[in-house]
């Protein structure tokens, strides 16, 4: 990486916290190299949780982008936020496409041996959650937030509590609540 | 729900959740006062909260990975070793994965303990190399044995594979400690104490590391520091072992050094400037390497940066780091200097040994403290002193500095490159590729299919309703049946030519009807007609092949899959049974007839969308093919041809690094590939990737012995005679591609004959491809190269004119015209080309290309004396691109112009990435050498190094050709030896074609003229001064070379007045340079 200039840092760091197609295009290949890693690490067996990779991904995204010497903490609040949000965007858009050719390309027709013998669809429950998210967020805003952050994010509780300003207990409570009703509502979609 | 309902709601459940579960339900009657409904909505959510422990708590990026893998898991891919037993050790999970292998946690069932053990990556085992570092890691290590170096219990091989057996550490690298930042001064101290004291051991031992970096080293949770993989450790040259190290295979006594002239080794980031320089190292790089360690821990950013490899490295040899204190004002200045020694340029400005950093290291650990306690006692006396003392000045000298060059950072931005071969090869690829090549079916009395037969393949007609088998059908067809040495089928780049003489776009659906009209305009005997039904639960593949003249069906297979994952087998059957009717001999099947779900892929999304890919790449070109190739290898990452298809896309596109690494998946994925795919990657792998002409030359023969009627064997051979400079025999097998005629390398040839000044057979080249439509910025660039040597200026306008607002064909003419320009003093007009040239290449996205014309610019400015704008083009082409055609010219052109150590530094490079390859040995290389021995007046030494280019010289470099005489001249000229520096010149002058547009063509005549001077053949030199102004005739004024020439000129004698007028009287006949 190269030396940045004050200046260009802020305005990437603009450019980014807009949430513009080009910070799209920065995130996109790191989440999905860390979509394959996680894969890879499964397929490997490797046990989940391992140390190596409790880093959430935007703070490593972070630090590539700013360069080390210029970490405003309330920058990275804002970042963290705008992160989430194009990290959900990226993976459902990821999952849509992968549903979209396991249907063939949406065509209308689908033939038996098409149907996975598995009866659980984890792409679709996925789609799901975003769905059910959005309806959250009509009812609560800033539960929608915690989840946005926590699941789409990969931040920790505290990092979720940083970025929303609010106290670890609450987001606790939130995160609680949010699960639950979205479960529900999802039960309900099924 | 109303906003005040919810936050009820919310209360309600929150309060509840306090209670124990079975009070919560009285709780709420109570609280919720006869309103059923909130009770109701309250219970609900408290029953799915029991249920949603595990619910999303996982995060998406987990879950959708779990997803993906499970996924690959069901195609069976990816070795599980978690579970099983290698020798005496259990292996329980995986701990990590690195470049060079993967980790595992494994308990040793005999001892009873835990270890580590680590396997080669699959792609290292295949390695040769590699493999033989990993056994010299253990080897290196096992001699060691220290509390702060990972200890190796047992190096073992089983089952082939070979894995080592080490020390479990709990705890984290450095690289991960520090993602959280820089650390504290003490922890940094302790560390660095530790690292060294493991050093210091290992250096005792006459160890080098040679890759200490964060990531390899380890902090236990206990605290103890470890230095891990010793894999590119080496035995020390000027530190002999006092003892002798006992080892496992008693290997280490002859000791060989695998990486010095192979590859480049340790991570950019952390070598030495020695090692950047690929000199031989000694116990100081690690020094350095250290230094860089100390420099993160402290500030927790890198000190070296580059936006490429080569500007990284450039950075080690020439800049100063950022000082410490400037990042982190509170860190102690003695730590600054300590840091500086060890990051000295000049090793012996450095630290000689870990034990005096450690002196240094300690001191300032002693200062610390007991400022802290001064410190403090401060404090407790006078509470409102508040200014902190610094710690004490170390013990390290000031002068620590390093002056170097300053590096003009601002023009470290645009990309670069191509190799000169690969212009060669794009040019003989022509547009289409490869994979459906001439094979010949035996003659078979049946079907009367004679050896010149062709097949034309339909589209298959699909009534199964899923769009999946659309494309993926046929494309599996063609790669199946073009494994068979007797089958010929149609290339996809005459089926896309011919649609085009049909009128038709170049992805019109082949229906039965326009591939019967292909057939017939193509001169085929048959066509293969597919289609694909699904008749109850059951799919139904049938092949027809239909004589094109009357339709009459002369064979037919039919084949069954009881699902949709069986399909592509059954297609297999289907072919196989085809080949045998159409009479292919048994033998010949048997050889070839890997399966497809072997040799290509089992997933019918990968196989459509790789269809997909070559349809876009022949409809809009090589950048849009990409796209779908990418993701056919995510869905099947073992698919061998994809990536080579892939490779060669981003060959085509000037994506060099891209391309480089997709040919290597391609190559180590060889085992599962069809026979006539492996030669296309092996091929593509040795003559592209590590640029190995012999072996490329040996693959092409074998090539041929197994397809004899496939003519891309040949046009290959020819592209890679053309490259080394035979250019006759470059011919001959041009001439042999085209009478075979599966393959059209009209560019390849039409050079091949410019080469040798075979103008009319060049044309003849030019027009053969126009008239079978085809067309490539080669071959336009050729027509131009052509017309100047013919002297017609007006065809070159035409071609000019022609190409406008063509993208791929602009910038290629444009840089063409730029370089005539040059050629012809006009050095304004060409920069102006230039530029044009490079932002037509921004409209297409191309970077390396415009780094390639920044690396053209780079040199032509040095060879006209302009050493300052050479080195700002060569900084601009150097920032973007890794490519060995940039490599080169820049390497040339700093040389040339006067920068040695940037020379030196990419002629390292050069030399570690391509230690087997010809042009870069033998050309290359010898040239950039002999450069820089003139630089130092060396210049019997620079004829010296030259001497291995002689056979090569006329080689194809795609800029500079006969470069190595041109130089060696130079070199006669410094010796004063007028005579010998002549004849080197007259090379140039008399072989035109060889030289092509560069502007030393024109300089040579100058040279030339310098050289009859000198032996005092002064009619002859006043000759060549003559000749040279008059190509000059309206050059720029303020020229260097041109003021140094008039200069001399004026001083010979010859009176001044003359000058002017004579150029006059020369003229255009002169501008067209006589023909060799």
């Amino acid at each position: 990486m190269a030396l940045r200039s004050n200046h260009e840092v802020t305005q990437l760091l603009k450019a980014w916290t807009t949430g513009d197609e080009h910070a799209l295009e920065k995130l996109t290949p790191l989440v999905y190299g860390q979509l394959h890693q996680v894969a890879r690490r499964y397929m490997a067996g490797e046990r989940p949780g391992h140390a190596l990779q409790t880093t959430a991904l935007v703070n490593e995204v972070y630090l590539k982008l700013v360069d080390c010497r210029q970490i405003n903490w309330q920058d990275r609040a804002h970042f963290f936020a705008v992160s989430a949000q194009l990290m959900r965007r990226i993976l459902i858009d990821f999952a849509r496409s992968r549903d979209y050719q396991k249907r063939g390309g949406g065509a209308v027709h689908l033939s038996l041996d098409d149907t996975p013998s598995v009866c659980y669809e984890p792409d679709a429950q996925l789609l799901a959650v975003d769905d059910a998210l959005k309806a959250l967020a009509a009812v609560d805003e800033r539960k929608s937030k915690v989840v946005e952050l926590k699941f789409f994010g990969g931040l920790s509780i505290a990092e979720t509590a940083e970025v929303l300003k609010v106290s670890t207990e609450t987001v606790v409570r939130d995160w609680r609540l949010a699960k639950a009703w979205l479960l529900r509502e999802l039960g309900e979609r099924n | 729900m109303e906003p005040e309902r919810w936050l009820q709601v919310e209360d309600l459940f929150n309060r509840a959740l306090e209670l124990e579960e079975g009070r919560r339900a009285e709780f709420l009657k109570r609280a919720c006062a006869g309103d059923d409904l909130l009770r109701r909505e309250v219970e609900s959510l408290l029953a799915h909260e029991k249920k949603s422990e595990h619910f999303i708590e996982s995060s998406a990026v987990e879950v959708m990975g779990k997803i993906v893998a499970r996924e690959a898991s069901v195609t069976g891919r990816a070795p599980k070793r978690i579970g099983t037993q290698v020798s005496h050790y259990r292996i329980l999970a995986q701990l990590g994965s690195g470049g060079m292998g993967v980790v595992y946690e494994a308990e040793d069932t005999h001892l009873h303990r835990k270890v580590a053990l680590k396997f080669l990556s699959d792609l290292q085992a295949k390695d040769p190399q590699a493999l033989a570092r990993f056994q010299k890691e253990a080897q290196a290590a096992s001699a060691l044995n220290h509390p702060n170096i990972c200890t190796i219990h047992d190096i073992t091989e089983q089952d082939g594979e070979t894995f080592i057996a080490m020390e479990f550490l709990d705890g984290a690298t450095l690289a991960e400690m520090l993602r959280r930042g820089p650390l504290e001064l003490t922890q940094l101290l302790g560390i660095a104490e530790q690292v060294l004291d493991g050093l210091e051991a290992a250096h005792n031992e006459g160890i080098i590391h040679r890759d200490i970096k964060l990531s390899n080293i380890f902090l236990t949770k206990s605290g103890r520091v470890k230095i891990l993989d010793f894999g590119l450790a080496k035995r020390s040259v000027s530190k002999p072992a006092a003892v002798d190290i006992p080892t496992l295979e008693g290997r280490l006594t002859h000791e060989e050094d695998l990486s010095s002239g192979s590859v480049m080794l340790g991570t950019a980031a952390y070598m030495s400037p020695e090692q950047a320089l690929g000199k031989p190292l000694d116990v100081r790089t690690d020094i350095f390497s250290f230094g860089i360690v100390l420099y993160e821990m402290a500030t927790g950013c890198a000190p070296f940066q580059g936006e490429s490899t080569g500007m990284l490295l450039l950075s080690i040899v020439k800049e100063a780091p950022e000082p410490l204190r400037e990042i982190k004002p509170d860190l102690p200045e003695a730590l600054q200097q300590i840091v500086d020694k060890c990051l000295q340029k000049d090793r012996n400005e450095r630290y000689q040994s870990p034990s005096e950093i450690r002196n240094d290291l300690r001191q300032l650990q002693r200062s610390i403290t007991s400022e802290k306690i001064a410190h403090t006692e401060v404090q407790e006396q006078i509470p409102e002193a508040s200014s902190v003392a610094r710690a004490e000045p170390g013990p390290v000298s000031k002068d620590s500095s390093a002056s170097v060059d300053a590096i003009d950072t601002d023009s470290a931005r645009k990309p670069a490159g191509r190799m000169w071969k690969i212009r060669i090869a794009v040019a003989t690829l022509a547009i289409g590729l490869v994979l459906f090549a001439g094979l010949y079916a035996h003659f078979h009395e049946t079907y009367s299919l004679k050896s010149q037969d062709t097949l034309v393949l339909a589209e298959f007609t699909n009534t199964t309703g899923n769009p999946v088998f659309d494309g993926a059908l046929r494309e599996a067809l063609t790669l199946d049946l073009s494994q068979s040495p007797f089958l010929n089928v149609l290339s996809q780049q005459r089926v896309t030519t011919t649609l085009k003489q049909m009128e038709k776009p170049a992805d019109e659906r082949l229906t039965v009807r326009i591939a019967r009209e292909i057939c017939l305009r193509t001169n085929s005997k048959a066509l293969i007609a597919g289609s694909i039904a699904l008749v109850g639960e059951r799919y139904t593949l049938n092949l027809r092949v239909l004589d094109c003249q009357n339709e009459e069906i002369l064979t037919s297979v039919v084949s069954e899959a009881e699902n949709r994952n069986l399909v592509l087998p059954a297609l297999h059957r289907a072919d196989e049974q085809l080949r045998r009717n159409l009479g292919e001999s048994l033998g010949s099947i048997k050889a070839f007839n890997v399966p497809l779900a072997e040799a290509t892929t089992s997933s019918l999304e990968a196989l459509q969308l790789y269809s997909q890919g070559q349809a876009e790449r022949q409809v809009k070109g090589s950048l849009a093919g990409i796209p779908y190739l990418k993701r056919a290898i995510e869905i099947d990452p073992n698919f061998g041809q994809a990536y080579a298809s892939l490779g060669s896309m981003y060959l085509n596109t000037s994506q060099w690094a891209l391309a480089k690494s997709s040919y290597r998946s391609a190559y180590a994925l060889g085992n599962r590939v069809s026979e006539r795919e492996r030669f296309y990657i092996e091929f593509y792998y040795f003559q592209y990737i590590t640029d190995e002409s012999d072996t490329s030359i040996r693959v092409c023969n074998e090539w041929i012995r197994s397809y004899p009627n496939d003519s891309i064997p040949h046009s290959r051979l020819g592209a890679v005679f053309l490259a080394l400079g035979r250019f006759e025999k470059a011919t001959q097998e041009y001439r042999e591609a085209l009478r075979l005629g599966t393959d059209t390398p009209y560019s390849g040839a039409m050079l091949a004959y410019l080469r040798l000044g075979r103008l009319d057979e060049a044309k003849a080249m030019f027009d053969a491809a126009r008239s079978h439509n085809l067309d490539s910025d080669f071959l336009r660039q050729y027509r131009v190269t052509l017309a100047f040597l013919e002297g017609d200026d007006l065809t070159i306008r035409q071609q000019l004119d022609w190409a406008k607002g063509k993208p791929g064909y602009e910038e290629t003419l444009l840089n063409a015209q730029s370089e005539i320009e040059a050629y012809h003093g006009h050095v304004v007009k060409a920069r102006d080309l230039e530029q044009r040239a490079k932002s037509a290449t921004a409209a297409a996205s191309d970077r390396e290309r415009a780094a390639e014309f920044d690396a053209d610019s780079a040199w032509r400015e040095a060879e006209i004396g302009n050493s300052i704008l050479s080195r700002k083009y060569a900084m601009q082409a150097l920032a973007v691109s890794d490519s060995p055609a940039v490599y080169a010219r820049v390497a040339m052109a700093s040389a040339r112009a006067g920068d040695n150590s940037t020379s030196e530094m990419i002629a390292a490079r050069l030399n570690a990435d391509y230690p087997h390859s010809v042009m870069v040995q033998n050309y290359v290389l010898p040239t950039i050498r002999a450069l820089i021995a003139i630089n130092n007046k060396r210049p019997g030494q620079a004829i010296a190094v030259l001497q291995p280019a002689l056979p090569f010289e006329q080689g194809e470099l795609g800029f500079g050709n006969l470069q190595p005489a041109y130089v060696r001249g130079l070199a006669y000229l410094q010796l004063k030896k007028g005579q010998e520096a002549a004849i080197e010149f007259q090379k140039l002058v008399a072989h035109p074609g060889v030289v092509g547009l560069s502007v030393t063509g024109a300089l040579a005549k100058l040279q030339l003229a310098r050289a009859e001077e000198m032996s005092a053949n002064r009619d002859m030199a006043r000759k060549h001064y003559q000749d040279f102004f008059a190509t000059w005739k309206d050059a720029d004024i303020d020229i260097p070379v041109l003021m140094q020439a008039k200069d001399e000129y004026a001083k010979l004698g010859y009176r001044r007045e003359n000058v002017r007028p004579l150029i006059g009287l020369f003229g255009p006949s002169v501008l067209a340079p006589d023909i060799g």
